[in-house]
């Protein structure tokens, strides 16, 4: 007898019993459903958090003012020990940005950014904005989509024009749903014309959509602010990441004369905090999976048992015309994987739909089934088919043909 | 072609032991059909299971075909029984959600045969019992004489050595059992070897030979003349009277 043939009968045999498999299928389903629903939402959750992250990118680090408490142990830290910083008056400033990049190859760019709260009008309309003084290299930075005109550039600098860059936010505030390019803004007295509007976008622990960016010597001559809140790094390669944090330190420590007002941030260590938690999350939630699928073996294992008792002629049957044991094992070992792999196939379409359902309301959060969720759910049915098929398989090659022909 | 030397069979109740079939000796010849008869509880069904390589004696010898079969393994006596043994059940056996072609096909799902051939031998012994135009009907929708001409469709369907039918008009009215017995005439007339166990005297009188089992032993042993009478021939095992006693009537 061919596996085809065997996995035929199997099927045969299972829709012949179609209420209890289908309540043995729901076991597995719904074990399935628990497991590839909650490693796919881990998973697109990690690659969301991953995302923003990645808005940082994996080659800067982040000059910013204030002191870690315990900075024997290092020079700069990460994004998890952010409270750890003590608050202070900012001493960064443009030079500094300036130095770092001319005296440390690694860095390729290096841009300040400084920035106060204060009132935007278009003459018809105000709005608080976030007025932002950075470069044009800020887009070295940054990945920042634009849904009109363009970003800051050089000749804005040389010109000294009064350009500025919009948030979604501000120039929705301000503008509503027209465009705004061309269109002019009053900030700090100065009418600013607007070149380009960002497209929404957000990062841990940065506000882009309510800025409105300028050059950064306008923001300097338009306001009272001297200092940088904070410079970003660029390095030229992530593996030249931990030199690079050495010697931007010492250019700007140097610059300082000493005074280690700063510290310097590098946010991909984040992720190595982020892979810790996801980790444990992921090992919880897979022990809480596997108790469930225990749960739907149970099911299954219960549901051939009575299986084997109705069909005991059945197999007497097979037995006298022919069937081997392994025939028989083959047959039932047969049945039970197909309820666990069906079950748990639907299990993962269902979890799918839902992921994608959860994708729609939320869009912040991505959508993807990775294979891997796909295979772990499989595996996991293939193993629970296989280890509580076996008893009622083996009670099935066990029963004797004479006995079996006699049974009512 | 088989031959049974001093077979018994013991089984233990509580602490009693009881011997089902005790110390038989029997030979049966290629393409001769052998009936036995004897009351409920004689041992008759455990002699044909033993033959049918069911149930194992516990002592004695069986030999067919010249081949000691007793000391085989399990998967060597399930193609022993798959390739020379076809089994006729008073109770039918037939998988009542299969159709009628499926339930013939069965022995050869564990046969070297593919499923073309395997269609085309099923069919083939379908015709022979008259059944071939009901073969996709599964045999819930079958009268008891047509689900018995499938399952001897079924034990002829790997043209086996021997054919054993246990009761096999046993559950039929009268013009199905006359239907069943007219297919086995015609295996008889082919020189098959079959094994009948029956209550039934006219099932019993187209046998060759007819041995009474009391007590798990043979009472009597008779052949049938050219005539159709019964002419005994074991002297001394039974006399005609406690023969016909015995018999069915």
């Amino acid at each position: 007898m061919s596996l085809f043939r065997g996995f035929s009968t199997a099927l045969h045999s299972l829709w012949d019993y179609k209420g209890r498999t289908t309540l043995a299928l729901l076991g597995m389903l719904v074990s399935s459903l628990l497991l590839a629903f909650l490693l796919a939402l881990l998973f697109n959750f990690k690659l969301t958090m991953e995302g923003e992250m990645q808005g940082f990118g994996f080659r800067e680090i982040v000059a910013m003012p204030g002191q870690l408490l315990n900075k024997q142990f290092s020079k700069s830290m990460d994004l998890s020990s952010l409270l750890s910083v003590t608050s202070m008056n900012s001493d960064l400033t443009y030079q500094d940005a300036q130095n770092v990049k001319r005296e440390v190859p690694d860095v390729t760019a290096a841009v300040p950014q400084s920035e106060v709260v204060t009132s935007a009008n278009t003459g018809s309309t105000s709005t608080e904005v976030l007025y932002t003084g950075s470069t044009p290299a800020y887009t070295k930075v940054f990945s920042i989509p634009l849904a009109e005109g363009r970003w800051l550039n050089n000749a804005d600098v040389k010109n000294e024009a009064q350009s500025i860059v919009l948030g979604s936010a501000a120039k929705e505030n301000l503008f509503g749903s027209k465009p705004a390019v061309g269109k002019t803004v009053t900030i700090k007295g100065v009418p600013f014309k607007v070149v380009g509007v960002l497209k929404p976008k957000q990062l841990i622990g940065f506000d882009f959509n309510d800025r409105a960016y300028t050059e950064y010597q306008m923001f300097t001559d338009t306001t009272s602010v001297r200092h940088a809140s904070m410079i970003f790094f660029m390095v030229n390669s992530a593996s030249n990441l931990h030199k690079a944090d050495g010697q931007i330190y010492a250019v700007i420590s140097g610059d300082h004369h000493g005074d280690k007002g700063f510290t310097l941030v590098k946010p991909y260590e984040a992720l190595h905090f982020l892979n810790l938690i996801m980790q444990l999350v992921t090992a919880v939630t897979m022990g809480i999976s596997g108790i469930s699928f225990i749960v739907g073996g149970i099911g299954i294992m219960n549901v051939m048992l009575l299986v084997v008792k109705e069909r005991t002629r059945e197999i007497g049957l097979r037995k006298a015309v022919g069937a081997k044991s392994y025939h028989v094992l083959l047959q039932f070992l047969s049945e039970s994987l197909l309820i666990s792999v069906v079950g748990a196939a639907a299990g993962v379409g269902v979890s799918y739909g839902l992921l994608r359902l959860l994708g729609h309301y939320y869009k912040a959060i991505s959508a993807h089934m990775p294979l891997y969720v796909v295979e772990t759910s499989l595996a996991f049915s293939l193993a629970v088919g296989l280890i509580f098929g076996l008893w009622p398989a083996v009670k099935a090659v066990r029963v004797q043909p004479m006995d079996a022909l006699r049974y009512e | 072609m088989i031959s049974l030397s001093h077979v018994t069979k013991t089984i233990a109740d509580g602490r009693l032991k009881q011997r089902i079939v005790d110390d038989v000796s029997l030979s049966i010849d290629e393409g001769e059909f052998l009936a036995i008869v004897g009351p409920s509880g004689s041992g008759k069904s455990t002699l044909l299971n033993i033959l049918g390589l069911l149930d194992k004696p516990t002592q004695g010898e069986y030999q067919f075909g010249g081949e000691s079969v007793l000391g085989l393994s399990g998967g060597r006596l399930a193609t022993f029984r798959n390739r020379r043994i076809g089994f006729v059940f008073q109770s039918f056996m037939l998988m009542p959600r299969m159709t009628v072609l499926q339930n013939v096909e069965l022995p050869l799902l564990y046969a070297p045969i593919g499923r073309r051939a395997r269609r085309d031998r099923a069919r083939e012994v379908l015709d022979q019992v008259g059944m071939l135009t009901k073969q996709k009907r599964t045999s819930l929708h079958l009268s008891g004489g047509e689900k018995q001409r499938v399952a001897i469709a079924r034990a002829l369907v790997n043209n086996p050595k021997l054919i054993l039918a246990d009761e096999p008009t046993g559950n039929l009215d009268e013009e199905s059992k006359r239907a069943v017995l007219d297919i086995f005439l015609r295996l008889r007339q082919q020189n098959r070897t079959i094994v009948m166990v029956t209550h039934d005297a006219e099932a019993a009188r187209i046998a060759d030979r007819y041995l009474t089992i009391r007590g798990g032993r043979i009472a009597s042993e008779a052949i049938r003349s050219d005539e159709g009478a019964r002419v005994p021939v074991a002297v001394g095992i039974e006399t005609d009277e406690e023969a016909r006693e015995g018999a069915p009537s």
